[in-house]
């Protein structure tokens, strides 16, 4: 059976592609692609829903808005930005799959990635597992004191939070304090190592942004800031960025 | 000999330079041809195989006319030329003066293996200790500190690589010659000052510098520095100068001794912080900048290079009347930035130049296809694009060179390989723009299987026990794919060539925003500084044939200003002797052997060698003389030559070709022809044989002689004929191409005929407006037409035509043709065919039919007379390739790309809400025409690639025309509504082959001039005097064509130049006694020299066109085919002799 033609009309439009386009500096580079395939052949989610970055650019310049902004090809990215980061005509796609994304309502968005962001919303954390505060403090004073005890060559190694005025604020994926404490450890051993002076937060120490994965801006910008936040606060200077 | 007392400078002994530095040289005016390199031939010297035939044939380019003048050798290997002073290891210093008069000075490195003396017997690399990577191989294999940086080159004296030499002396103490001069070296002499507050870095420096050989002082900051500096009394030659310190700052140091001790060459030392400062610095007058911390591999060098300058006892000054630069480029380094795809990583990922290394005989592997690991190389692809068409690479250029270079290693590995491989190519799309590229593609993919896939790879990973590469990527319609090669080729894009921003900077030229130098709009070489002409690559990457055209374009211009600053005044000589009839002496021979020294003959050598030759009744005199080779030893040669008078002359010594010119130069002062003296080489057999007895060497060295004496005992002394020139050029077709060739020829002062079949001049360019670079086309159009129109030597014939022509080089008859029928004959030496091309007609999508479907000329046409109005219209479709690229129009007609591009953004920009699709199959916008590729997706122009197995249709529907085509990328069919359908349909020549052959000229399979060789004679047909330009030659754009037309010229003028063309002293004759006719020998003729004579039914040899390679002589069954200087008898005298 023959494919249905895609007809292309005499005042082609590409609503979705152009507002992106406004966005962005120089507007992404979006019309710029040369179909060379280089993205195609470097996405992980290539071939996923029978789509890939190439395919899905081509389909926003030609206007193919509805297939666009309802495929589920979206979600399978993982924003890695291996396409921008060898496309010879530096295009955005990373940044047009966001704003794919953030066209989907709320509600209708993967469940995974949305609990996880309603998650970190829930307190100070912004821990996408829920852990709160209290929580976090009390697994890093155990495993410390643990570890003090069983290796005395790392006796006096410490994992402060709230410190005030360490050079370095670091934060912390919560599947470590929540699930495998014991993979607290090797960074603290480092830091501990070569002297560096740093802090957890109480507020903000959770690292994952799951906001972001959902292309909810907001939520994005408050998990941010809570962090930001408290690393100004505390006076550090540097932000220890660990996912 | 034609010499006139105009000169000229070539900068670049490439491939451009050599062919810009002969036409220069052919027309008499004398040319210096500088290389920084220390040898001549650029990257060519590298590459074995060239398309299309992987022939090299370099030797093409040689003197056709008053071939003598020249070497008559591998032009690969180095050329001579009477009038070329080539200076190797030579850079430009600084032009003044004026256009006719430039003031110029040249700076030549010191040679620590004198040249002249060195023979290449190899005894220095021997000894030498060192080891490193070999440039000539791409580093693919090792070579010593003392090298011959190219293995076939003539002359090939070793050089020493400082950075690499630990100056051990090995060398020096073995040379027979005593060519080395290493200990002649006084670094002692070669003061440096360190200036650092750390210590632990000035006592570093001082270490590593002082084991260089050089005297080193240190100071800890900017004052004491300056203290040192006016307390010595020998000036210091260098000073090393931190940036950062406490007090007096590196900066501040740099203009106080600038201001005190000009002579005091500075670097400055910084950290990677201060790496602006450094830069600002040498505005002010630092040289260069260190970053710390230093690794040896950079400082060295640098250091290296300064001492060399000091070295180097001051600058040569010359004046010229015209500079052509022939740089050439340089090509991307893969290993920089991201390389994603494992340069210099994985081993078996090598550029493409790396690859034409490998499979060169005298490679790394002796031209074997097979891994450093040994491993067969049976799977491989290539990888387009590599450091080209890349924005993240501010490359938003093509490099115009790589598709075609790609297809022809891939067919060499396939052959190498005999068939057994699998060669890949991942190209974004196949530029196959010029001249029979398209089926040379075509046959790659369809008789040897190459695989074309239009792609490009994100990475490449290693398998790291096998040591193969994987390739993942995605074919057009997304599906992923993964192969595993053998070896990954990186097609490599150009790159400015080292020292361009300096050179532009010395000589005030702009440069493009890429860092090419740039030419004036319609001309190819041109620069805004008259006088100074750009050749070759150096504008932007070529293929050989281009690159030949551009080089002689830019000598064409370079002559023009040296001719009318009164550079084509004859050198006033002292008249040639007449040359001796010799024919009916016996033969009288005077043998002058060097001695070397003593080096070669002993006393009772010499006795035992005078003894054996004089016993032959040709040998009047055996002379031994010291050291011919220099000018007391030349001298005293001649003045034996002068009193004895012999009929024959031979000179055993070394290295042959030394003696070409001077020879010459003796032939024409004493008149005996230059055919009747030549050198027999009698220092090989020395060191060829180091182990070999004294009476072996002596048997050796009598063999060589006797070999020469045979030769020239035989040697038919008739005087040799010669052809008058009409000095009168006729130049075909009055198009742009056309009228720029007229203007050429006849500003150098030659009268030309003009003939063009229109009424009026102009061609083309009567309904192009502007050109895609926005350059009007009008205005060169009227200024061209009023020069050629008040020129007093241009006559122009418009309204007639070529009713038929006969004759060849120096004399052709050409009757032409008047509308009324009145026929003019006129007389002339050259003919330049220049009757160009026009829009192909088509009946293709519709055309004809519907008023909505147009080509691109008719767009234009419209456009300019407001028939299309572009605020009338919502939808244009272009439809690319219409009736091209397939049979039996099987070829790119390379400007309508550039059209489609050109129209599509006129019509956005002056309706910027109009939608443009433009439907091509690979879209051809060759070098730098790219970025208007990239301006054009920039502007919402949408580009929908289709496959010749698929075309699209245009249908007509209600409301306007409906495109269908199948859309790749999303794999599915599209209908575009379009307004207007522009159809790009190429260009068909309008060259008559009755028209051509009437001047013995050829068209190929698609009507196209056939050039003698597509290479290296791009504008000539295989019949001397004949030349084509313009779009007759192959579709080309303005510029391009004016190019071809200066070429065209440019060959032109060094007939015209002469008043008698004399013949060579080795052509083929026919005894037509013996000659049954049975033509053998015009098919076996490279060079087309021979005809059937059909008046006198026998076989015609032009002398001027043939070469004397004698593949007629063995293609003649009957011995009929004779050639002069290797006849028959002569020849089995030589083997006799050989095998005493």
């Amino acid at each position: 059976m023959a494919q249905e033609a895609i007809r292309i009309r005499r005042d082609r439009q590409s609503p979705f592609m152009d507002k992106v386009e406004e966005m962005l500096p120089e507007g992404g580079n979006l019309n710029l692609c040369l179909t060379c395939g280089a993205c195609v052949s470097g996405c992980p989610a290539s071939g996923l829903e029978g789509m890939d970055p190439r395919k899905f650019l081509r389909m926003a310049a030609l206007g193919m808005d509805e297939e666009i902004l309802s495929t589920n090809w979206v979600w399978m990215c993982s924003a890695c930005q291996r396409c921008i980061y060898v496309c010879p005509m530096k295009i955005d796609i990373p940044q047009l799959v966001y704003h794919a994304r953030a066209s989907w309502p709320r509600e209708s968005r993967p469940k995974g990635i949305l609990g996880s962001c309603d998650m970190a919303l829930k307190n100070d954390s912004c821990s996408a597992m829920g852990a709160s505060p209290e929580d976090f403090e009390f697994v890093v004073n155990d495993v410390l004191e643990e570890y003090r005890e069983a290796q005395p060559e790392f006796a006096e190694m410490t994992a402060p939070i709230d410190k005030e005025g360490a050079e370095f604020f670091l934060n912390q994926n919560s599947r470590e304090p929540v699930t495998e404490p014991d993979e607290l450890i090797p960074l603290w051993k480092i830091l501990h190592i070569v002297g560096a002076d740093w802090t957890y937060g109480s507020k903000g120490w959770a690292g994952e942004n799951y906001c972001m994965f959902l292309a909810d801006d907001e939520s994005w910008k408050q998990v941010t800031q809570t962090a930001a936040a408290q690393a100004d606060a505390l006076g550090c200077k540097v932000f220890l960025n660990t996912e | 000999m034609n010499r006139k007392n105009g000169k000229a400078l070539v900068v670049g002994a490439g491939i451009s330079g050599i062919r810009a530095a002969l036409d220069l040289a052919e027309f008499g005016y004398g040319v210096t041809l500088i290389d920084r390199a220390s040898h001549a031939g650029g990257l060519l010297s590298q590459l074995d195989y060239q398309f299309p035939n992987n022939h090299c044939g370099m030797c093409k380019m040689l003197p056709l006319i008053e071939r003598d003048t020249a070497s008559q050798y591998c032009l690969r290997k180095g050329f001579f030329h009477e009038n070329i002073q080539m200076l190797l290891s030579t850079e430009l210093l600084s032009v003044d003066g004026e256009p006719g008069h430039f003031q110029v000075s040249l700076k030549q490195k010191q040679n620590w293996v004198d040249p002249d003396l060195c023979m290449g017997c190899g005894l220095c690399t021997e000894v030498c200790p060192v080891e490193v990577p070999d440039a000539f191989n791409a580093g693919l294999s090792k070579r010593k500190a003392i090298y011959l940086p190219i293995p076939h080159a003539i002359p090939n004296p070793y050089v020493i690589d400082f950075a690499a030499c630990t100056l051990c002396g090995e060398c020096e103490k073995v040379c027979p010659t005593h060519a080395i001069r290493l200990s002649e070296q006084e670094r002692k002499k070669f003061r440096i000052l360190v200036v650092d507050d750390e210590l632990v870095v000035r006592d570093s420096l001082k270490e590593l510098l002082e084991e260089e050989g050089f005297f080193v002082n240190m100071a800890e900051s900017g004052t004491q520095a300056l203290e040192i500096l006016s307390g010595s009394e020998t000036p210091y030659h260098l000073m090393l100068a931190d940036i950062k310190m406490p007090g007096m700052d590196g900066v501040e140091l740099l203009q106080k001794t600038k201001e005190r001790f000009q002579d005091t060459t500075v670097i400055m030392m910084t950290a990677y912080a201060t790496v602006e400062t450094a830069v600002e610095a040498m505005k002010i007058g630092a040289l260069d900048y260190l970053i710390k911390p230093f690794e040896p591999d950079t400082l060295i060098p640098m250091i290296l290079r300064v001492y060399e300058d000091f070295e180097t006892a001051g600058a040569l000054q010359a004046e010229f009347g015209a500079i052509v630069l022939t740089g050439g480029t340089a090509y991307y380094d893969p290993g920089t930035g991201k390389n994603t795809l494992g340069y210099g990583v994985y081993p078996n990922v090598m550029t493409s130049i790396e690859f034409e290394r490998l499979f060169s005989g005298s490679g790394p592997s002796q031209g074997r296809l097979i891994r450093f690991d040994g491993k067969p190389i049976r799977k491989v692809a290539w990888l387009q694009c590599i450091g080209s068409r890349d924005i993240q690479l501010e490359a938003d250029f093509c490099s115009n060179i790589c598709c075609m270079y790609a297809v022809k290693e891939a067919l060499i590995a396939k052959e190498k390989a005999a068939d057994d491989l699998e060669a890949s190519i991942l190209y974004m799309d196949m530029r196959t723009f010029g001249k029979s590229f398209q089926r040379y593609r075509d046959e790659a993919e369809q008789v040897h299987g190459v695989r074309f896939i239009r792609g490009r790879a994100h990475s490449i990973t290693q398998d790291r026990s096998s040591g193969d590469l994987l390739i993942r990527y995605g074919d057009s319609g997304g599906k992923i794919h993964e192969m595993v090669q053998d070896a990954v080729i990186l097609s490599v894009g150009q790159r400015p060539a080292a020292g361009s921003r300096v050179l532009a900077d010395m000589l005030n030229l702009p440069l493009n925003p890429w860092g090419f130098f740039e030419s004036l709009p319609f001309s190819p070489t041109r620069t805004v500084r008259d006088g100074v002409f750009i050749g070759g690559s150096f504008s932007g990457l070529k293929d050989i044939s281009e690159s030949v055209i551009h080089a002689s374009a830019a000598a064409l211009s370079a002559s023009r200003i040296i001719h009318a600053s009164g550079g084509g005044l004859a050198i006033q000589a002292p008249p040639d002797s007449e040359t001796l009839d010799v024919s009916r002496e016996a033969p009288r021979l005077l043998l002058a052997l060097c001695t070397c020294d003593g080096a070669i003959f002993d006393e009772s050598g010499k006795r035992a060698l005078r003894a054996h030759f004089e016993s032959d009744p040709a040998v009047d005199r055996v002379e031994f003389l010291e050291q011919v080779c220099t000018a007391q030893g030349w001298s005293a040669f001649s003045e034996r030559v002068k009193k004895h008078r012999p009929n024959r002359v031979l000179i055993g010594a070394c290295l042959p070709y030394v003696y070409n010119a001077k020879l010459n130069a003796l032939s024409r002062e004493i008149g005996l022809s230059r055919a009747l003296m030549d050198v027999a080489d009698i220092r090989s057999p020395l060191f060829c044989a180091a182990d070999a007895s004294r009476e072996e060497v002596d048997a050796a060295v009598k063999r060589a002689l006797g070999m020469g004496i045979a030769k020239l005992k035989e040697t038919d002394p008739t005087p040799l004929p010669s052809t008058p020139v009409r000095q009168r050029a006729l130049v075909v077709g009055g198009g742009i191409a056309g009228m720029t060739a007229a203007l050429a020829v006849a500003d150098h002062g030659y009268p030309v005929d003009l003939v063009e079949q229109e009424a009026a001049l102009g061609g083309n360019l009567h309904w192009i407006r502007k050109t895609i670079e926005g350059n009007e086309t009008q205005s060169l159009l009227e200024e061209t037409v009023a020069r050629v129109e008040k020129h007093p030597n241009i006559q122009v014939y418009a309204g007639h035509h070529v009713a038929g022509a006969w004759g060849e080089v120096g004399q052709f008859f050409t009757s032409i043709e008047a509308g009324d029928g009145a026929v003019t004959t006129i007389e002339h030496g050259v003919t330049i065919l220049a009757t160009g091309g026009i829009e192909a007609k088509t009946k293709s999508y519709g055309h004809g039919t519907s008023e909505a479907v147009v080509t691109q000329k008719e767009l234009e046409e419209k456009l300019t007379e407001g028939r299309i109005e572009p605020a009338a219209l919502q939808s244009v479709v272009m439809i690319q390739c219409v009736d091209s690229r397939e049979e039996p129009r099987n070829y790119c007609s390379r400007v309508c790309c550039a059209s489609a591009l050109k129209h599509a953004l006129f019509l956005k920009e002056k309706n910027p809400s109009i939608k443009i699709t433009i439907l091509y199959r690979d879209l051809m916008a060759y070098g730098f025409l790219e970025s208007y590729y990239t301006r054009a997706r920039a502007a919402d122009i949408l580009f929908v690639q289709y496959d010749v197995k698929n075309k699209p249709s245009v249908v007509q529907e209600e409301g306007g025309l409906l495109v269908k085509v199948h859309e790749p990328i999303l794999d599915a069919p599209v209908e575009i509504e379009a307004d207007l359908v522009v159809l790009a349909t190429g260009i068909v020549p309008t060259l008559p082959e009755p028209l051509a052959e009437a001047f013995g000229a050829h068209l190929d399979p698609d009507g196209f001039f056939r050039e003698a060789e597509s290479k290296w004679r791009p504008v000539d047909a295989l019949k001397e005097g004949v030349f084509a330009c313009g779009i007759a030659h192959s579709p080309r754009s303005i510029t391009e064509s004016i190019a071809t037309a200066e070429a065209a010229a440019q060959r032109s003028l060094r007939i015209l130049n002469q008043q008698a063309l004399p013949a060579s002293k080795v052509t083929a004759v026919v005894r037509h006694s013996l000659c049954i006719l049975c033509e053998r020998c015009i098919d076996a003729c490279p060079y087309g020299a021979r005809d059937f004579d059909l008046d006198h039914t026998q076989i015609r040899v032009n002398p001027l066109m043939c070469q004397g390679c004698g593949s007629c002589v063995t293609a003649c069954l009957n011995g009929a085919s004779v050639l002069e200087g290797f006849e028959k008898q002569q020849m089995l005298d030589v083997i006799d002799a050989a095998l005493l």
